[in-house]
């Protein structure tokens, strides 16, 4: 952090990376190491995860990848179901980078691309039924929960969409919903504060995004080094199945990286499937 | 000049009718019109031009605008999503240096979906970008595939397949080595499944390019 504050230019090293930093990466990725804490192509960062540390929230995560901090609180509300889906409830995603993450505008409309993410999200978690909407249906036709997911970047190191994706499977997961019954003798429904009922949630999707730059393809990109990456490739998978895959940005890659990149996805599973238990029963 | 083309004049390709018709607009330096089965779409490009705005030019990313209009109303989360995707796609494609400190402005209508019509896009905004006579690196060949619940793979499938689909991917190649530009999937399928998938849009890719070929061929008459 000193160095990044006042460069030091007696190390050649600090003097290599100023002058030409894709240089400085390529040198580092040629010999098969990155040039931040000696992690190989291949290596993600450190995952650290907690449940249920808002008390207002009725449902809530922190997730830290590297240095990189998410958190995802969901706030329950009841409303009328739309006149469509009459037995549907809503789970209504946001995105946001708060300030503290002094990231650029213009890395936030290359890189981060919030809206994207979002799309995303809904994609993965309600399009592909993660989570069940019929299963927030409290009276068809009359109530339903509507859920709002609020995802913030609180500090900023790279790979945001993959820490999205578990915060936010970790928030629901965690969430506890109250009962809300229907008593014949008052003619409404009642709300019972002191029942809570967990939310259905499917298994865990697991997101690896993929840095390209030149010809190199590694994983778990962080800041400085997706300022220089050309694109861009996220996998999403669940139990040794390809759920979502999206490549964003120019550079083409050969097959055979991209199904290395699918295969180095689906083996991290197992690990991760472990890690994520292990912070769910700790709560 | 107009001109049509129709897909009699390819073999092989086993998805719905391709034609299109290329210089339909007189404003614009490169316009086409696209359509694959149902799926219509228009494309035009602009420039270059110089750069209006304070928009910095790197040497790897050209000054590249790109907007895609759905047929309704503004554009939601997904069509922004469509839009970074077809974007990126055709800027790849580019090339950069001969522009320097100038822009390109593609335009992309969408005229009646029918499914796939990110792969329509993309392919309309590379015939438009041929019309325009730009300076390319290769051709961007974009392809539709789903994967249906008894394990078939149907390559550019129309609305009613990729709705009972299991999975459904959209891929972008280049037209040297036909390494992968774009990808976008969703959907259930194992990784064997997927490489499969993808190896079959390879084949299908080929043929689009000897179609892109038969397009060029009709209108450079004096090339020949």
């Amino acid at each position: 952090m000193d160095l990044a504050a006042e460069p030091c230019f007696n190390q050649p090293e600090e003097v290599c990376k100023k002058i030409n930093p894709k240089k400085y990466l390529k040198d580092h990725l040629s010999q098969g190491v990155r040039p931040k804490d000696n992690r190989r192509l291949f290596s993600y960062r450190s995952v650290v995860g907690n449940v249920n540390f808002i008390k207002n929230c009725c449902g809530s995560s922190i997730v830290k990848i590297g240095s990189t901090t998410v958190i995802c609180g969901i706030k329950n509300e009841v409303t009328s179901p739309s006149k469509r889906f009459q037995n549907k409830g809503l789970l209504d995603i946001d995105c946001k980078l708060s300030d503290h993450c002094n990231v650029s505008l213009n890395h936030k409309n290359r890189v981060v691309l919030l809206k994207q993410c979002v799309s995303l999200l809904q994609k993965l978690f309600i399009g592909l039924k993660i989570v069940d909407l019929e299963s927030l249906c409290i009276a068809k036709g009359e109530l339903v929960w509507l859920l709002k997911a609020d995802i913030v970047c609180l500090d900023y190191d790279g790979g945001f969409w993959d820490a999205a994706v578990m915060a936010l499977h970790l928030a629901l997961s965690s969430t506890k919903l109250p009962v809300i019954e229907y008593s014949p003798e008052n003619e409404r429904f009642v709300l019972q504060e002191n029942t809570l009922v967990d939310l259905p949630v499917g298994k865990f999707p697991l997101a690896t995004s993929f840095g390209v730059f030149q010809d190199f393809v590694f994983t778990d990109p962080s800041f400085e080094e997706e300022q220089l990456c050309s694109s861009f490739f996220v996998v999403v998978v669940q139990d040794n199945a390809v759920k979502i895959t999206q490549k964003r940005g120019g550079y083409p890659i050969s097959d055979v990286k991209l199904m290395e990149c699918i295969n180095v996805a689906a083996s991290r599973y197992k690990i991760m499937e472990d890690v994520i238990r292990a912070i769910l029963e700790n709560r | 000049m107009d001109l049509e083309v129709e897909s009699d004049d390819f073999v092989g390709w086993t998805g719905r009718p391709i034609k299109c018709e290329i210089n339909v607009l007189s404003k614009p330096e490169g316009s086409c019109i696209f359509s694959q089965g149902g799926t219509v779409v228009m494309a035009a490009l602009y420039g270059p031009h110089e750069i209006k705005h304070g928009k910095i030019q790197t040497e790897e990313t050209p000054a590249f605008q790109m907007s895609y209009r759905s047929k309704k109303g503004p554009p939601s989360n997904e069509s922004r999503s469509l839009e970074e995707l077809i974007k990126t796609a055709c800027e790849s494609v580019v090339f950069t240096r001969t522009f320097a400190r100038h822009e390109l402005t593609l335009v992309v209508q969408e005229m009646q979906n029918c499914g796939g019509i990110l792969s329509c896009a993309i392919n309309a905004g590379c015939l438009a970008m041929i019309n325009s006579g730009v300076d390319m690196q290769h051709l961007v060949l974009a392809v539709t595939a789903c994967l249906t619940n008894d394990n078939r793979i149907v390559v550019d499938p129309d609305e009613s397949q990729l709705k009972s689909a299991k999975m459904s991917m959209e891929v972008a190649f280049d037209s040297e080595l036909f390494n992968v530009i774009m990808v976008n999937s969703q959907g259930t399928s194992s990784v064997e499944e997927y490489q499969n998938t993808i190896g079959k849009c390879r084949e299908s890719a080929r043929i689009l390019k000897e179609y892109f070929k038969s397009v060029v061929k009709k209108y450079a008459e004096a090339l020949l």
